[in-house]
């Protein structure tokens, strides 16, 4: 066997010529790219337009019938190929988190395997557990069939990042989630990008999940790339009508100026309202049953501050109350023009705005298509 | 008053002795039958074009009377426990080893693609998730093979192999009813035990390593 990393970084992906045929179908059709390293290269297309193979190319799950993958020049079937796939990181729709075991073991499977020290597995373990906002004491003993939807994802996230790998490839993580708390996973998700700073290849069908995570985006139609960039790019200089037509910013977005708030706004239920003398360690109970993870702390009638998940979990073990880790969200009203305040998220770098209406009454939560925030 | 009866009756005939006896030759028999029936579980699963071939030889064994079975032994192996104890292996084989062949080749194919992906061997995956996953239907197998080896160690008292058969024997040739009532209700109630406790465990296993 190789040695333990392949590959400690990842400098350079090349996918060069690669085409794969079942019988009639052609998968994939003679796709060349290049994934620069650090950066997270969004794979789009319709159903059938050969995504998946492609990503499955990459860790050799797939071979292909011409073609070459080289990972910082080197052609990957030299790698051994358990050493690579245990250094690249996996995690796709169906989750496949092995039903006989408990969270946490199966997180620790491949170090066990590696022959780490139960210590030092149980550590590393806790400290995943952490980085997915699931508090270990809670979840490490629990079996996936005791998870929510999204909490299996979670773990999937936390499996694929146990060996530390320097790539990732990732088949549609969130496609199987209801459209809020996929765009609240999309936001943590964010947060953990930075945290790892790897290389990952991110397959999605949907556009906004592209604009919002891609650096770049490839766009692929019936096995063919069809044109790969940044956003600005995509939807600025579109190449085909196909591409144009994805991106659609024009016909979907053409009367933007004439938008207010409320056309985009969605609305806010009880549960996401907290007061702001609750414990950390309360809220947290109540949060993790609760699927959209975000929190609107209220000092009786007033409005305290917005929190998250992510922050609530990360908190717990302080001994604070839930208005100490407030933030002050940007405020709108109903019927504020939509462009401008596009523009001051932008600048201020928020992903959502709470909604206030003339009464003071806190109404809902502006989440727009990350779409806009390219062409505004 | 019957218990004084049931009291006689297990005194004269020694029934504990026989008891003894009796499990005895009930827990050789299917520790093998269970030890060889999951090893060639495994090997025909790692040799599947042998599986259809060999599945449905145990079958055709299996299908065979256990009273003529045991008869066809004492050229072979004579009289007594031996005998008893492979015709006891011969039936319960069939049971252990296509539950464990099933349980192996049945796994989710979602599963083991996962396995692979995150960089599991062949071998790792038969360890931690084949074997694992399929521990409820080889309990199952085994709960059969409890079944069918209680009653074969039973009828070997016909071809003296001793334990809780012999008196029953002796009861028929005897016309002792008595004597049949009592050790028939006895293997009974042991066999009713004995796969109680084993669907509890197989109920368990199903519980911890089952699919959702
Ligand atoms: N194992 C296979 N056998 C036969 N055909 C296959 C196989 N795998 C993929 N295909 C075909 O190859 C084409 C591309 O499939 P692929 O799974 O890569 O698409 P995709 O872009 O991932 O689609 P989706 O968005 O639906 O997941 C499809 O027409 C599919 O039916
Ligand atoms: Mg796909």
């Amino acid at each position: 066997m190789t040695s333990i990393h392949p590959f400690e970084t990842i400098d350079r992906i090349e996918l060069s010529h690669l085409t794969k045929t079942y019988g009639d179908v052609t998968a994939v059709s003679d796709v060349s790219l290049d994934v620069i390293g650090g950066e997270l290269l969004v794979l789009i297309g319709g159903s059938g337009s050969g995504k998946t193979t492609t990503l499955r190319m990459v860790n050799r799950l797939i071979e292909p019938d011409s073609g070459i993958v080289r990972i910082n020049g080197t052609d990957i079937r030299e790698f051994d190929e358990v050493r690579l796939r245990r250094n690249i990181g996996y995690v796709i729709q169906q989750i496949g988190l092995f039903s006989h075991m408990n969270v946490g073991d199966n997180i620790g499977l491949i170090p066990k395997i590696e022959g780490w020290g139960k210590e030092q597995i149980d550590a590393r373990v806790h400290e995943l557990l952490e980085m997915v906002d699931l508090p270990p004491e809670i979840f490490s003993a629990r079996y996936p069939r005791e998870l929510s939807g999204g909490q299996q994802q979670r773990v999937g996230l936390a499996r694929a990042l146990v060996m530390n790998p320097s790539l990732f490839l990732m088949d549609e993580p969130f496609g199987a989630l209801d459209p809020i708390l996929r765009k609240q996973l999309q936001e943590e998700f964010l947060t953990i990008k930075y945290d790892i700073g790897r290389t990952i290849i991110f397959v999605t069908h949907d556009i906004d999940e592209a604009f919002k995570l891609g650096d770049r985006i490839c766009i692929m139609h019936e096995g063919e790339l069809v044109q790969i960039g940044t956003p600005e790019e995509l939807i600025f200089h579109p190449e085909t009508d196909q591409v144009a037509h994805l991106v659609d910013a024009n016909r979907k977005y053409r009367h933007i100026e004439t938008f207010t708030v409320h056309d985009l706004m969605s609305p806010l239920s009880k549960r996401e309202f907290y007061e702001a003398n609750m414990p950390v360690s309360e809220a947290m109970a109540k949060i993790l049953s609760d699927e959209t993870g975000i929190a609107v702390v209220m000092e009786g009638n007033n409005l305290r501050g917005t929190t998250s998940r992510q922050n609530i979990v990360r908190n717990r073990k302080k001994n604070l109350l839930l208005g100490d880790i407030t933030t002050e969200p940007i405020t709108v009203t109903p019927e504020d023009a939509l462009v401008p305040v596009l523009q001051k998220m932008k600048t201020k770098n928020a992903s959502s705005a709470l909604v206030i209406n003339r009464e003071g009454e806190v109404t809902g939560m502006l989440i727009p298509d990350s779409v806009l925030f390219h062409i505004i | 008053m019957i218990f004084d009866d049931v009291t006689a009756v297990w005194n004269q005939f020694n029934l504990t002795e026989r008891t003894i006896e009796h499990l005895w030759m009930f827990s050789i028999a299917l520790t093998i039958s269970v030890i060889l029936g999951i090893i060639l579980g495994i090997i025909l699963y790692q040799h599947k074009k042998y599986a259809e071939p060999a599945l449905n030889g145990l079958n055709a064994l299996e299908t065979f009377p256990d009273m003529a079975l045991l008869v066809l032994l004492i050229p072979v192996a004579g009289i007594g426990e031996v005998p008893t104890i492979i015709a006891c292996i011969i039936y319960s084989l069939l049971p252990v080893t296509r539950n464990t062949y099933t349980g192996l080749v049945s796994v989710r194919p979602e599963i083991l693609e996962a396995g692979t992906a995150i960089g599991l061997t062949e071998a790792d995956i038969v360890r931690n998730i084949r074997i694992p996953v399929s521990l409820p239907m080889i309990a199952g197998g085994i709960r059969i093979a409890i079944v069918f080896t209680m009653g074969i160690v039973t009828l070997g008292g016909i071809i003296g192999a001793g334990g809780l058969g012999a008196p029953l024997q002796t009861g028929i040739v005897l016309l002792l009813p008595d004597v049949i009532i009592v050790t028939g209700l006895w293997v009974g109630i042991l066999a009713v035990i004995f796969d109680g406790c084993a669907g509890m465990i197989e109920k368990r296993l199903t519980v911890r390593y089952g699919e959702w």
